[in-house]
């Protein structure tokens, strides 16, 4: 059952529309991550559910009913800021209170939720201090805890992670997974950092310049992406992508490519003459395939980044284009070329607008 | 070590010839004034004839003298009033100005013109306003039907309040200025959070925004408290502290007797009170912050 659904949600500030029109549908208990570049407009799209921005046009509902006039107090969400948005001057446990005393609940039970969600953070023994008093970690288990004391329908978090260090991130993003976990409550969560994206959701939504450019499960979206933004965006390192042009041949398909490579291609439903041109994308891990019949291109090696037990080679595409390919195991360190093996059915066909051929 | 200990010399000096133009000024402007004041209020000195020791003579005289009671209790009701005063209109203007209304820059710099404004021609446009016979004020109480409009500088009672009326006409929008200045400061995400929180309106500016907003309260109220205890040109200019002493103030009173009745060691004895007085104010706010005041 679904919980919010976006109808054709507009938002623009005066003749500036940022966000066109998003249509999407997140279901009770889901896990939904809003990715993309900065300012594309996923946090505005999240301050829309949220109530803290005005909807232009279109309707947000929440759990059934449309909320486009509703106060954000009332609409049954709690939200995670970026920046924590602590109340400085109140202690931690009146921080994460504060909702409640708003809204009239007893002290008794303030306190208990309180505490309640204190200990599912762990951060009881922070409870008389003083944001000032925390460190970045402990402030975001804080506002987070502040979240949980409302026991929302829906959380929303906008890049929760964002000010932490490296280290803390990849914690506080497997602590944030356990929560979902436990609570089970709709939670949407906005980043720009794809690696949070691919490990937290159930949903993701791609979003560039204002629009949803995709919607589904990572690893739907990781391995049969609609276009050449939504595969170059998800991954790490980026897919490979090469210019070729796209002709048939004794009828199959094949990519011709510069320096006289051609290669097959998977079958496109949608061929609509030769000499089109195209964009052929391959993942770095797919480029040393070791089975199959598999296509075969000898590159000029840059740069090696030897990681242990994976080394990335930075190698020169027939055009000049970066190519990286992804090796296992121990390899010669002052290898100076490289061959790229890959199979006809890791390469993804984009057309000349980016779009996806299938 | 040694290269060290050179570079540290080398800064020292840069950091003494940069404090050297300011440090001559604060000595010869307010440090030596002060010491000589604080010397001369145990003497009595008339400016013409050789100083005379007198202990704490003056000291003793002044908490004996009837004029300066009432001077202290002139100066403690213009303190009491014009503060809050000054800071609640400063603070309410702050807010309706702090929003996206039309017109926000010409009432940001209509309300802040009087502090710019020379208070002695501020001082007498007011004092013909306050004219009881031919001043617009008493025309406008006459035409909504008051029959007997107070004397206003005149009156004994009346011509303190008609200062302070001035006094927070002039520095109120000081203190809307840094309270703009304050509420500018405060991050919008906390405004979310609190949006979220069903925090709105009074609730909102009672529990969010005044907290918040506490160390420039604090800043303001300390200014304004020592400001308020140095009016001196307005009572010189509206009512020359009359009439029968209604409107004397300390810092007037010390100008009274030091340049008028040529007591200078006795206007410096009352000086010392006022720095007395104005110095433990302040240390007594400075301990009270901790209760009220946030700091980010």
């Amino acid at each position: 059952m679904s919980i919010i659904k976006l109808e054709n949600a507009r938002k623009s500030y005066g003749e500036l529309e940022v966000l066109h029109g998003a249509n999407l549908s997140v279901d009770d208990g889901e896990f939904c991550v809003f990715v993309g570049p900065s300012g594309c407009g996923k946090s505005t799209l999240l301050r829309m559910i949220a109530g803290l921005e005005e909807i232009s046009d279109g309707n947000i509902s929440i759990d059934g009913s449309v909320v486009n006039d509703v106060d954000p107090a009332e609409r049954g969400v709690a939200m995670v800021f970026q920046s924590y948005a602590l109340y400085p001057h109140m202690s931690v446990e009146q921080n994460m209170g504060f909702g409640l005393r708003m809204t009239g609940v007893p002290k008794p039970d303030i306190v208990r939720r309180v505490h309640e969600a204190a200990e599912i953070l762990q951060i009881e023994e922070l409870l008389a201090r003083r944001p000032a008093q925390l460190s970045g970690g402990q402030r975001q288990r804080v506002a987070i805890g502040r979240a949980i004391v409302r026991n929302p329908k829906v959380f929303l978090f906008d890049e929760p992670l964002s000010n932490l260090d490296a280290e803390l991130r990849v914690q506080m993003r497997v602590e944030i997974a356990k929560l979902h976990e436990r609570l089970g409550n709709t939670m949407i969560y906005v980043t720009h950092d794809q690696t949070e994206a691919m490990t937290l959701a159930d949903k993701i939504v791609v979003m560039r310049a204002g629009r949803i450019e995709q919607v589904g499960r990572p690893i739907d979206l990781y391995s049969d992406p609609n276009n050449i933004f939504v595969a170059g965006f998800l991954g790490s390192p980026k897919m490979n992508m090469l210019s070729a042009q796209l002709v048939r041949r004794n009828g199959t398909l094949q990519a011709e490519l510069a320096g006289d490579i051609s290669m097959p291609l998977p079958e496109i439903s949608e061929f609509s003459g030769n000499d089109q041109q195209i964009t052929i994308g391959i993942r770095p891990e797919h480029m040393e395939r070791q089975e199959g019949n598999a296509t075969t291109m000898e590159l000029p090696v840059d740069v090696v980044e030897e990681l242990g037990g994976t080394r990335y080679v930075y190698a020169r595409g027939p055009s000049g284009e970066q190519v990286i390919v992804e090796q296992r195991g121990q390899r010669d360190p002052e290898t100076k070329t490289v061959t790229a093996r890959f199979l006809t059915d890791d390469i993804r066909v984009f057309d000349a607008d980016g779009n996806r051929l299938r | 070590m040694a290269a060290g200990s050179k570079l540290w010399k080398r800064d020292t000096q840069a950091a003494w010839l940069f404090l050297l133009p300011s440090l001559v000024l604060f000595t010869m402007f307010i440090a030596i004034p002060v010491i000589a004041a604080f010397m001369i209020s145990f003497t009595e000195w008339d400016l013409f004839n050789p100083m005379k020791f007198v202990g704490f003579g003056n000291y003793t005289e002044l908490f004996n003298d009837d004029i300066f009671k009432k001077v202290m209790g002139n100066t403690a009701y213009f303190v009491l009033a014009s503060v809050p005063l000054q800071m609640a209109f400063g603070l309410a203007i702050a807010l309706v100005l702090n929003r996206n209304i039309k017109g926000q820059t010409f009432f940001r710099i209509a309300y802040f013109l009087p502090v710019v404004t020379s208070t002695v021609a501020a001082a007498l446009v007011w004092s013909w306003l306050f004219n009881s016979n031919f001043g617009i004020i008493n025309a406008l109480l006459l035409s909504f039907g008051v029959t007997d409009p107070p004397k206003w500088l005149g009156s004994t009672k009346w011509a303190m309040p008609a200062v302070i009326v001035v006094s927070v006409w002039q520095n109120v929008g000081y203190a809307m200025v840094l309270f703009l200045a304050g509420l500018q400061n405060i991050r919008t995400d906390i405004y979310d959070a609190a949006a979220l929180d069903s925090a709105r309106g009074w609730k909102r500016l009672w529990f969010i925004t005044l907290p918040m907003l506490s160390p420039t309260t604090f800043f303001v109220l300390i200014i304004s408290i020592i400001g308020s205890f140095q009016v001196f040109e307005l009572v010189f200019i509206m009512t020359k502290a009359g009439p029968a002493n209604a409107t004397n103030t300390l810092v007037y009173y010390i100008y009274q007797n030091g340049f008028q009745f040529y007591q200078m060691g006795y206007a410096s004895a009352a000086a010392m009170v006022l720095f007395a007085i104005v110095l433990v104010a302040t240390l007594i706010q400075y301990r009270m912050q901790d209760r009220w005041v946030h700091y980010g």
